[in-house]
């Protein structure tokens, strides 16, 4: 005996396990750096955005003012070129590779107003082992816009929260 | 605690460090006490909290500080922390208050730092608590130099300007060259790295040495005009094109002599070149031939002892703040001149983010480097050794018109040689009394230990 639900998911299952499938393959990419595969997902205009975080009291109205800082202000040919630079092989502390792991949790995935566009949330922690034992934890939480482009479905904008207020580590010489 | 003799640690002559000083944490103490308690140290920009009741907050050394306009526009600096139990006071970053409120017991401080309210004051102090005698704890100095607030814990430190010496000379190339000034803009970057605060200080300060190698990778995809002083892979450069000077009380200089190098990495130079080819006149009118025609513009490498660091051209305007021997925290913003364009003051901040931001294609090739140099230092064995700045030893000249101990090229570590000095200079005197001062070439000499 079951009860239908009083509550709807905002879009199919189809739909919702063709964006997880979607993720996990960039996550995937990621790891991995096949950077140019990567970029193949992303459309020409995407818009890759991450804020420095700023710690401000709730009440605080004066902080409008100071243009935010970013650690990522991208478009696809800044985005290229920190692909270049991966690619030149004189990246000295990419050399051994880091191991990093992408780990994509909370998808939420919206229809959106724009035909053939879908609004995707999800969190990404980072996990990436540098020499010996180093290791870092890192949080972001990302609402993109995924768009159909022939038969493709591209990444068009993500913008980025950091979950630190202080970046803990020396470099970022990766994507989330 | 008896101060540590440091007098073998570092060696001017022969551009020698014992690598202790990487790690050791009763040195590290002691650098709390003797250089971050008695330098001017960088607070704020003006352009950061320019109302009555703006602050912000940041640190000294490792003490939390909250620095705040007040109603005559003069700027106070406290110790951010709660004269009761020792909270602290203020947890937003910066804002706008007339008050701070402790989250502890509800002490409420005036923002020229008097206490003002205390809870139960009557009830269960009965009164008796003489409320002038727990204010906050001010810095003891704060003044400014054409827009940079400084402090100073040391009542006895000479004036900033003394302080700064001949390095007014070069830091005007920045702070003075446009008629409105500088702004400081964009959010505090932040970023923690598991790094001896000396070692970033020391690379900016000289080390041209390390761009053309450990940058390689971002220069030879990222570079738009030619640097004659630095090369790709270090295979050659021409020093005759750039200049180092130190000598100065610590402070010190790298620069071309292009008057646009600094723009050599933005993908469009384009665009700040000619901003500066619209304004050179103007500069050159302000700043004279030398400076407006050679300095401005170009790829140069400020520093104020201990821990400041500005890049104009690059546009980037930074601070240190140590966390420990094995740690520490880097700030930085994008500093600009006033009048330019809110449009390009855009494209420097996110050039600035992307060069040098904590995914910057140029800092992040040093994260790496530095923290090895510190985190070797914890083998015994390894700390027993020594390393050396010794590049081009005794090449120094005085110049006519450049202040300073003055040396070619940017490659060189003549700078980071004086950093040391300065250094150990400031760990050993007990006082400022008896600490050398020296801002030309011959007074460098002369205060020159043996």
């Amino acid at each position: 005996m079951s009860t239908s639900l009083p509550i709807q998911a905002p879009v199919n299952s189809d739909t919702y396990l063709a964006f997880q499938s979607l993720l996990f393959k960039e996550a995937r990419l990621l790891d991995t750096e096949e950077y140019q595969q990567w970029l193949d997902m992303l459309t020409e205009d995407i818009h890759y955005y991450m804020p420095f975080p700023a710690r401000y009291l709730r009440a605080e109205k004066n902080t409008e003012k100071t243009l935010e800082a970013n650690i990522f202000n991208d478009y696809k040919p800044q985005l290229a070129l920190r692909v270049s630079r991966f690619a030149t092989s004189l990246v000295w502390s990419e050399n051994p590779q880091n191991l990093i792991r992408h780990s994509i949790s909370n998808i939420e995935v919206f229809p959106t107003d724009t035909d053939g566009e879908w609004q995707v949330l999800s969190l990404v922690t980072v996990s990436r082992n540098r020499l010996d034992g180093d290791e870092r934890r890192m949080v972001v939480s990302r609402t993109d816009t995924w768009r159909v482009e022939g038969d493709q479905v591209k990444l068009a904008n993500r913008q980025m929260r950091f979950n630190h207020s202080v970046v803990p580590d020396s470099n970022l010489n990766f994507f989330f | 605690m008896s101060k540590l003799d440091v007098s073998q640690l570092v060696d001017n002559k022969t551009g020698r460090q014992n690598r202790t000083i990487f790690h050791n944490q009763d040195i590290y103490e002691q650098e709390q006490e003797q250089i971050f308690g008695r330098c001017w140290l960088f607070l704020a920009h003006d352009s950061q909290i320019p109302e009555p009741g703006d602050y912000f907050r940041t640190f000294m050394g490792e003490d939390e500080i909250l620095v705040i306009r007040q109603k005559d526009q003069s700027v106070k600096a406290f110790l951010n922390t709660c004269t009761h139990r020792g909270n602290r006071l203020c947890k937003s970053d910066k804002g706008n208050a007339k008050s701070f409120t402790c989250s502890y017991h509800g002490w409420n401080f005036s923002n020229d730092g008097t206490l003002s309210g205390v809870p139960l004051e009557e009830d269960a102090y009965h009164n008796e608590l003489d409320k002038t005698k727990f204010g906050l704890t001010p810095v003891s100095q704060v003044d400014s130099y054409k827009g940079l607030i400084f402090g100073n814990f040391d009542p006895k430190a000479p004036a900033l300007e003394d302080y700064l010496g001949n390095m007014k000379w070069y830091l005007d190339i920045w702070l003075d060259a446009m008629p409105e000034g500088t702004e400081l803009i964009g959010t505090s970057q932040k970023v923690e790295y598991p790094v001896n605060w000396k070692l970033p200080v020391e690379n900016a300060c000289g080390d041209g040495y390390h761009i053309g190698w450990a940058h390689a990778g971002v220069m030879s995809v990222a570079t738009s005009i030619n640097i004659e002083s630095l090369s790709l892979g270090n295979t050659s450069v021409d020093s005759s094109t750039a200049m180092a000077g130190a000598g100065m009380n610590g402070h010190s200089i790298i620069s071309s002599l292009d008057g646009q190098s600094g723009y050599a990495f933005y993908p469009e130079p384009s665009v700040p070149v000619a901003y500066l080819e619209e304004n050179r006149d103007t500069v050159i009118s302000r700043l004279g031939k030398l400076r407006g025609e050679q300095f401005w513009g170009s790829q140069i490498n400020m520093t104020i002892f201990p821990n400041v660091q500005m890049l104009p051209g690059l546009n980037w305007f930074r601070v240190y703040h140590p966390k420990g021997p094995n740690k520490m925290e880097m700030w930085t913003w994008a500093m600009v001149d006033k009048e330019m364009s809110d449009e390009l003051k855009q494209t420097v901040l996110d050039n600035v983010c992307r060069t040098f931001g904590a995914a910057g294609m140029f800092d992040n090739d040093d994260g790496e480097n530095f923290t090895a140099c510190t985190t070797q230092n914890r083998g015994w064995q390894t700390r027993q050794n020594d390393v050396y700045t010794n590049m081009a030893m005794g090449k120094e000249y005085a110049h006519p018109e450049m202040p300073g101990v003055i040396s070619d090229g940017l490659v060189g570590e003549q700078n980071q040689r004086y950093f040391y000095r300065r250094w150990q200079e400031v760990m050993m005197a007990n006082d400022w009394s008896s600490m050398p001062t020296y801002s030309t070439f011959d007074e460098a000499k002369a205060t020159e230990a043996n």
